[in-house]
């Protein structure tokens, strides 16, 4: 049986967006575009299946007028989050041994 | 790639990631700048108001170094709201320091408004408990933020315990301890996030 990896985390996209909301408790889209160095579309994506996953949880307000999205992390987003570290950390480690 | 490999990878592609995002917080710090600025002269002078026996000098000095403090975190706060800030704005680690500085100075005022009517504290040890509330305070965003803070709050500390055991000199040890300790760790902030406002996108 192989390792398990959360599916939704395999792309190293998605896994960046949720490593930042582990930093942070939330973040705009634009923190997160330029972070990540992704485009605005491409974000918009991985966002959105990480939204439909209930892995985050996305907000759409106006500040000042312009729109402001922000992106934060689901309690469950975070558990997946912990779980795919820690299968990463024992693979590592495995082949260290 | 192996499954090794694809972990490796991903760890230190997580690791880069979280170092980028916290580099990117934009905790100012100025407000330690301007309070540690205003101790570093006022602690010695009220200590010299006070051997000189000139109580009217002493209280209109704690009036106005209270008054100049209050106005600089004022202006300066009114200013920043104004100006575009770095992306990073109102993060988990500025949030915290806010937190932890709103908290030990609400502890300072109310033990300084209640230590001295109540016995529990002389009104000249009332310095020193600001000592050891600064110390407390640099050394908790020495955890959340910045290493230096964690060493000037030492500093700090030490200066506050040399003010228990010389409680004459309290203001000509404290002074310099907490001025030069909150200064110090204040400017490396504010200069980082200036470098960090430089750099950004």
């Amino acid at each position: 049986m192989g390792p398990d990896f959360d599916p939704l985390l395999l792309s190293q996209a998605r896994l960046g967006i949720v490593s930042v909301l582990m930093t942070r408790k939330e973040a705009t889209f634009t923190d997160l575009k330029s972070l990540l160095g992704m485009t605005q579309g491409n974000l918009g994506v991985h966002l959105r299946k990480l939204e439909d996953g209930g892995y985050v949880r996305v907000t759409k307000s106006f500040v000042k007028r312009k729109p402001l999205t922000t992106a934060a992390l689901t309690p469950a987003g975070r558990k997946a989050f912990l779980g795919h570290l820690a299968t990463l950390e024992d693979i590592a480690r495995d082949a260290e041994a | 790639m192996s499954a090794p490999q694809t972990a490796a990878a991903d760890l230190e592609f997580i690791r880069g990631v979280i170092q980028r995002t916290d580099q990117q917080v934009d905790p100012h710090a100025f407000h330690y700048v301007h309070w540690g600025a205003i101790v570093l002269f006022w602690y010695p002078l009220a200590t010299y108001f006070e051997h000189q026996g000139n109580q009217t000098a002493y209280a209109w000095l704690g009036l106005g170094a209270l008054a100049l403090g209050v106005l600089l975190s004022t202006v300066r706060e009114i200013v920043l709201a104004r100006g575009p800030r770095l992306h990073g704005e109102n993060t988990f680690v500025g949030r915290q320091m806010t937190q932890i500085t709103i908290l030990c100075v609400a502890a300072g005022v109310v033990l300084s408004a209640l230590g001295p009517p109540t016995g529990f504290l002389a009104g000249r040890d009332v310095p020193t408990l600001w000592g050891l509330v600064y110390a407390t305070m640099a050394c908790m965003l020495g955890v959340v933020y910045r290493r230096s803070f964690l060493y000037a709050g030492l500093f700090i500390f030490a200066g506050a315990i040399g003010a228990i055991l010389w409680p004459q000199w309290n203001g000509y040890i404290l002074g310099p301890c907490m001025g030069l300790g909150m200064i110090v760790p204040g400017l490396q902030a504010e200069a980082r996030v200036k470098r960090l406002r430089a750099e950004a996108p």
